[in-house]
């Protein structure tokens, strides 16, 4: 690991006014990603994992607003940034590829506008022939084949695989440092999914780029990423290596996460309950009244984020009272 | 190519619907209560002279008859005379119908720009002061009667301010006279290279184009803040922000998404100005279709009315091809 990271994501607190009170979306949350890295974002629907990658690339809007933290991008701090720095950084600095391709690519443009577009809003005037050789060379080098007849026609014409190319190669164009890819592959089928995170791991590894991963599918984080963050109700609740988490969960939420994933001989288990109301966030661990370890401190007590299994690889954190061995030894019984 | 065929299937299907049009408001004109051969004699005529009014009519002809040979003329391009000024319905509406359209066209004009910029300013700041302040702007525009704004705008503009000329029509008194050509005066007038007449009809037109653009801003306004709240809120706009692209161009992206309903409105406003203007021409006695209809009805002066159902009907319809052209053209979606 390197001195200084690339992204360093420190206590960052977003909220949204709701008429029925302030909803705390992202709270206190930090996490770091390195060059060649790639970091996965998991949780369920409703943790904060989307507002957590929008707080930082600045898309916050109101009613919702960031009201602490510092988000550290090769040292300088995002969130202190004006407005029309921060715009610069977004696709200069920080690529996002969205979920769902054909409702993040403009209908009305040809793609080749597109690309025209997002390198204008970044150098200024350009000659529409560089843009087009910078677009055909970057969709080729997302394996877009023919990528001259791509830039000629519109979004509704591509199929899901190469619509999400498409936007990865926007996201790409700039050469950001740093990829932000939301839920990427939730809206392709299973074999479109892998070439898109064969490709995106590519991008990342071999060209020294990093990024940041928001899934729930936790196969993806188990197979392609190498560090994982765990969210629950806006807060991290546990994170570390993905070999180390997936191995030896600290968290009962991550082994629960891990028990709901079928797999061969093991049991399914589901977890009961939902998410706690972000509005009246509960007064001990927001995951205590669906946690089977639960003790009394559990309701009482809000738990801060320490260090687990100290004797393990890489540095490894976990919000919970209870202790990590308890729960590593129940996940065990299922083996 | 399909916007051809298209356009050829519409063209086809004008003749249809006019059809239609003129035989369903041929049967509802007859069901109307009222005799005209009375309101033109006058109360106090006599059962002869009423009888010899109707005979010239052919209002005595069985219903078919008189529906077939309208059918007859009609198509023959011939609408009839006014059984009150005994003009011919076509000539009449050839002078009037343009004067109708140069206003609304006009004030939908006036009307798009105004809700428009109140609606995507609205829509961008939803749920701060800046919303407020456009919905407030825009329910209030749209509790206004557009009579009562064209009061507001004559008593201020006209009488206290002198700002706008009187209220009496296209030209006023000037005895300035154009030669048609369009039929719109600024168009005319252009053509004829008339600068002051063509002053003249813009001084003319400003207060009838302000009172009908101003209320129906507010229609613009709330279909601008609804849908571009919608576009604004969506994916796309969001992908195009991340993109780094500058909020100007972030708007027009969502403006992309939410013109084609602006657009559908707009052309339906259209449509029902053509009759729905006629309070605001009685106001600046002007010489429109609206109006005339509209003193057509009071009077029972059935070929004119017919004659304006057919003219609205006609404009209507080619208003909405038009549309319809204009969607296939803007987005590449739409096209086969």
């Amino acid at each position: 690991m390197s001195e200084t990271k690339l992204l360093d994501v420190r206590g960052v607190v977003a909220n949204y006014d709701s008429p029925r009170g302030v909803v705390k979306a992202v709270n206190a949350v930090s996490f770091s990603a390195d060059r060649k890295e790639m970091v996965g974002i998991v949780g369920e629907s409703g943790c904060g994992k989307s507002a957590t990658i929008r707080a930082l690339l600045g898309l916050i809007r109101p009613p919702g607003k960031v009201v602490e933290g510092e988000v550290l991008l090769d040292g300088q701090d995002l969130l202190k940034m004006t407005k029309k720095e921060i715009r610069q950084v977004r696709g200069d600095k920080i690529g996002f590829v969205a979920q769902n391709p054909f409702a993040a690519l403009n209908p009305i443009y040809k793609i080749h506008k597109q690309f025209h577009n997002v390198i204008r809003a970044h150098e200024g005037r350009s000659s529409s022939r560089s843009t087009r050789k910078r677009a055909v060379d970057m969709l080729t080098a997302v394996g877009i084949p023919g990528p001259e007849r791509i830039l000629d026609g519109y979004a509704h014409e591509l199929s899901g695989g190469m619509a999400q190319r498409v936007v990865i190669a926007l996201a790409l164009i700039l050469d950001p440092e740093l990829i932000v890819a939301d839920e990427p592959t939730t809206a392709l089928d299973v074999t479109i999914q892998r070439q898109i995170l064969d490709l995106l791991r590519r991008k990342t590894v071999d060209e020294g780029r990093s990024l940041l991963l928001v899934t729930h599918d936790l196969g993806v984080v188990a197979q392609y990423c190498d560090r994982v963050v765990v969210m629950y109700a806006g807060k991290v609740v546990e994170t570390g290596l993905v070999s180390e988490v997936f191995a030896r969960p600290a968290h009962p939420y991550t082994l629960g996460l891990l028990q709901s994933v079928p797999r061969r001989g093991l049991k399914v288990r589901t977890l009961g309950g939902r998410v706690p109301s972000l509005i009246d966030y509960p007064p001990g661990c927001a995951f205590a009244d669906r946690c089977v370890f639960a003790i009394d401190r559990c309701r009482e007590d809000i738990p801060e984020l320490r260090p687990a299994f100290p004797s393990g690889r890489g540095v490894r954190e976990v919000r919970c009272h209870v202790n990590e061995q308890e729960v590593f030894a129940d996940a065990a019984v299922d083996r | 190519m399909g916007l051809m065929r298209l356009i050829g299937k519409r063209l086809l299907l004008i003749p249809i619907s006019l059809f239609i049009l003129v035989s369903l408001s041929f049967l509802l004109l007859e069901l109307m209560p009222g005799n005209p051969a009375i309101t033109i004699a006058g109360d106090f005529a006599s059962d002869a002279e009423i009888e010899k009014i109707e005979e010239s009519l052919g209002l005595n002809d069985p219903l078919g008859a008189r529906y077939l040979s309208y059918l007859g003329s009609v198509v023959r391009g011939d609408l009839g005379r006014s059984f009150f000024s005994d003009q011919p319905v076509l000539g009449e509406l050839r002078e009037r119908l343009p004067a109708t359209m140069e206003l609304v066209f006009l004030s939908l004009i006036v009307a798009a720009i105004v809700g428009l910029f109140l609606g995507v300013l609205g829509a961008y700041y939803r749920g701060r002061k800046v919303d407020k302040a456009t919905r407030g702007t825009v329910t209030l525009f749209q509790s206004i009667p557009d009579f009562l704004m064209a009061l507001l705008l004559i008593f201020f503009l006209f009488y206290l301010w002198s700002v706008a000329p009187a209220p009496v029509g296209r030209l006023g008194f000037s005895g300035v006279s154009v030669e048609p050509i369009t039929g719109f005066l600024l168009v005319d007038t252009l053509v004829a290279g008339d600068l002051n007449a063509f002053v003249l009809a813009g001084q003319h037109l400003l207060l009838p184009v302000l009172a009908l653009g101003i209320v129906y801003a507010a229609y613009f306004g709330k279909t601008a803040r609804s849908t571009m709240a919608t576009a604004l809120d969506s994916t796309q706009v969001e992908f195009a922000r991340a993109c780094g692209l500058s909020e100007w161009k972030v708007v027009y992206y969502a403006f992309l998404q939410a013109r084609t309903p602006i657009l559908t409105y707009g052309a339906i406003l259209f449509g029902a100005l053509i009759g729905g203007a006629a309070i605001i021409e009685t106001i600046f006695s002007w010489p429109g279709a609206g109006s005339w209809a509209l003193t057509a009805i009071l009077s029972l002066d059935i070929p004119v009315i017919q004659g304006f159902i057919l003219a609205a009907g006609f404009v209507t319809i080619t208003v909405f091809l038009l549309l319809d052209v204009l969607i296939l053209l803007l987005d590449p979606r739409v096209r086969l």
